[in-house]
């Protein structure tokens, strides 16, 4: 199908920013890195604070399915001015600003 | 249909404290996550026994209403905010669990609850209901949209599931008679057990606990897994065409289609509808001139009630027909999705991408644009897009620019094929949406400092619309918007009338008589404020009855320049602009079309903002700024344009 076509036409811009990412160990990105098609497993929801000195997000996060160890897939990137992600998640769809994407550590899962 | 309602309203009100029930009757909260087709449920309970009015002090919603078998008031029911948990982040959030823990000044602890459980998103939907069955609340679940769970495979084995969460189960489809009638059943047995809820506060801070919250999640994955005979197939048709309309090229090109064809409409539809309003109006007028005797009674009723009640209802079908796209698109599922697309661009500008709806829907008018803004669950979104969305081109500016335009610019091509008046058209509309823009980023930086509110939103799957809650939802708007900023609108009509219309001036006033009027003393008197915009007091008088709507500013024009009325709309509009051509420099001309770029002065955005925001407050800041920013805008061109055109 066309629009197949389009999504592959978009993965590498995506792919590209997560190889800038070094500070992440192997196998790791944070959700805002990941490219179009692929899931990961949660390990955080704070990425950036670990102390934790605010956890709201982290419980916004949790109250919609977001669990560690739950895996996640990216759908979507809508196209504007690095516009919000669209993920699944225990057969929900969430949509999140890159900001909030960038909370999210995940370990990759290849390809299905 | 207005009619109706009204008696019935009546009728409840005369009877509603049953003799057999002495007290007050029970209350009922709806609760439930958002999506989860809670507002359905509720106009299915309630048809149109609904109480509309905010919570005091915010912008949020709070609708009530009265749940009756055979006309006999069963119990109240409240229909809270929508909401995942307890621990409350969102303002939807904090009004629900307020009410829910008991801290809420304005409405008292529910007697049972019905908690609304999306059946197509169990784990997420049930979490609330965990947390209140840890209260020990009354509560009956509601598995709401069962019937698009068991379109999809789902097999739930219910007795199982009201066995193990120890509590009645019902399902529901929010428009099924069935469903609703086993759920009013369930209440009243609740209701007469007469168990209370016990607020524990070491249990509501566990709410707060990411250990408490990982493990109420286990549980629930438990007990689905108990009680599911066979699993929910994955929503193939909602990734399909989510593929489509949210594809990176063709998703945008959708938006601005859609976007377009509700503009349009709101533009376009109304236009007949309300020229029949203006035509009965008009004969309502006519049949009052001829039967009235001349005199003050027949101008207050004349050109002050029925032009005034004619105010009012005048916004009506641009209203519905907003409402109308709004309710099914909300309904359907697109709204989040368009909020998702423009999501990257609007918060460059400090606004979240919900704010797309409304401020587009301001350029026909801004009276739906605002009642629109109760899309944003944030406050201060709310409140910033409501400040910058009358600078957009509202369609009453139109006629004013069309006529300045014509008084003062050139029909000269330039740029190739493009004439300058319809160049200078575009600049006037571009600039309303560039303002409102920029404003709603110094906002942001300013007054409503932050960020906008986070986007982590759910998208629901997409459904088919239910009429019967689109109907309920656009009765609802409307008596709204007559209820709350009719009144405003009303009487503010009135007292223009009034100032436009008295003193009368003596038989040997040669003038026309609006120069004698009050209006005209005030235009007299506020010269000077104007003057160093190149207004002169016939303009300041001028914009004084356009404060009831823009475009009668051109009427009022013509009155104070002494144009004769012709029964040839647009030969009167050809001398009026010759008029003012032959009256005004350029310079004038130019600060004039400036001016109503940015000029707050349509009384009826007050109206609805005062509604919508509960006070005065928000509505004077508005007028202020926008006030502030046509008198420097204004300023600014007449200044320059009197150097470089020379005229003044």
């Amino acid at each position: 199908m066309s629009d197949a076509i389009f999504q592959n036409l978009n993965m590498p811009i995506y792919a590209e920013k997560s190889s800038t990412q070094e500070s992440l160990s192997e196998g790791t990105a944070l959700l805002s890195e990941l490219g179009v098609g692929v899931s990961g497993n949660i390990l955080s929801l704070d990425h950036d604070n670990p102390n934790g000195e605010d956890q709201s997000l982290t419980k916004r996060f949790m109250r919609l399915g977001f669990l560690k160890g739950e895996s996640v897939k990216l759908l979507h990137r809508a196209p504007l001015f690095q516009g919000p992600f669209l993920v699944e998640v225990r057969g929900a769809r969430i949509a999140l600003s890159g900001e909030e994407a960038k909370k999210i550590q995940l370990e990759v899962l290849p390809a299905a | 249909m207005l009619c109706r309602v009204k008696k019935r309203k009546k009728f409840s009100s005369k009877f509603s404290p049953l003799p057999e029930m002495s007290q007050v009757s029970p209350l009922v909260a709806l609760a439930g996550s958002p999506n989860c087709g809670k507002t359905s449920l509720f106009n299915a309970l309630t048809g149109t026994y609904q109480k509309v009015g905010n919570y005091p002090g915010v912008t949020v919603e709070k609708k009530s209403g009265e749940v009756r078998k055979e006309g006999r008031l069963l119990f109240e029911v409240i229909d809270l905010p929508g909401s995942y948990s307890l621990d409350s982040f969102s303002m939807d959030e904090r009004i629900t669990s307020g009410v829910l823990l008991g801290r809420s000044k304005d409405v008292r602890t529910p007697d049972a609850l019905i908690v609304v459980v999306d059946s197509t998103n169990l784990e997420r939907s049930l979490y609330l209901a965990m947390e209140l069955l840890r209260l020990n609340y009354p509560l009956v679940v509601a598995l709401n949209l069962y019937d698009v769970a068991l379109n999809r495979g789902l097999s739930l084995d219910l007795e199982a599931l009201s066995a193990e969460l120890g509590v009645p189960v019902v399902s529901t489809v929010a428009v099924d008679a069935k469903g609703i009638s086993d759920l009013t059943a369930e209440v009243e047995v609740l209701l007469e057990k007469k168990s209370s809820v016990v607020l524990d506060p070491e249990v509501i801070r566990e709410f707060s606990d990411l250990c408490r919250i990982e493990e109420k999640f286990s549980r629930i994955s438990e007990i689905l897994s108990s009680v599911t005979l066979s699993s929910m197939r994955p929503d193939s048709l909602t990734e399909s065409v989510d593929r489509i309309l949210l594809n990176p090229f063709f998703g945008v090109g959708i938006l601005l289609f859609v976007l377009l064809i509700i503009f349009q409409a709101v533009f376009s539809w109304a236009e007949p509808l309300m020229g029949g309003i203006e035509s009965l109006v008009g004969w309502l007028s006519a049949l009052g001139t001829n039967f009235l005797p001349e005199g003050y009674i027949r101008g207050f009723v004349v050109d002050g009630i029925l032009a005034g009640v004619g105010n009012v209802i005048i916004f009506l079908p641009q209203i519905l027909i907003l409402f109308f796209f709004i309710l099914l698109l909300e309904d359907v599922g697109y709204l989040g999705r368009a909020a998702f697309l423009m999501d990257g661009l609007l918060r460059k500008f400090g606004l979240p991408g919900k704010a797309v709806l409304p401020l587009l829907s301001s350029h026909a008018c801004a009276i739906p644009g605002i009642m629109a803004t109760r899309t944003l669950e944030n406050e201060k979104d709310r409140i910033i897009t409501m400040l910058v969305a009358p600078l957009t081109t509202c369609s009453a500016r139109i006629p004013v620019y069309t006529l300045l335009i014509a008084a003062f610019i050139p029909n000269d091509k330039i740029l190739g094929p493009f004439l300058l008046p319809a160049l200078v058209m575009l600049g006037l509309y571009l600039s309303g949406m560039f303002f409102a823009l920029i404003m709603a980023m110094i906002f942001r930086k300013t007054a409503m400092r932050g960020y906008p509110s986070l986007l982590l939103m759910e998208l629901p799957p997409y459904r088919l619309p239910r009429f019967k809650n689109l109907m309920v939802g656009l009765w609802y708007r409307a008596k709204v918007f007559l209820q709350r900023a009719g009144s405003v609108i009303l009487v503010s009509s009135m007292i223009l009338w009034v100032l436009v219309s008295f003193p009368k001036p003596p038989a040997d006033f040669s003038q026309p008589a609006v120069e004698y009027s009050f209006a005209a003393r005030i235009g007299r008197t506020i010269e000077p404020v104007f003057a160093p915009l190149g207004f002169d007091w016939r303009i300041s008088t001028a914009l004084i009855p356009s404060m009831g709507a823009r475009e009668i500013v051109v009427a009022a024009l013509g009155t104070v320049l002494a144009v004769e009325e012709s029964g040839d709309e647009a030969e009167f509009e050809r001398n009026l602009s010759s008029r003012i051509a032959s009256t005004f420099g350029i310079a004038t001309g130019l600060s004039l079309m400036v001016w109503f770029i940015f000029s707050p002065q349509c009384i009826s955005t007050f109206a609805i903002m005062r509604r919508e925001t509960g006070g005065w407050k928000w509505p004077v800041i508005m007028g202020a700024y926008t006030f502030g920013l046509a008198y420097l805008g204004s300023f600014l061109t007449y200044r320059i344009s009197s150097v470089l055109l020379g005229s003044g």
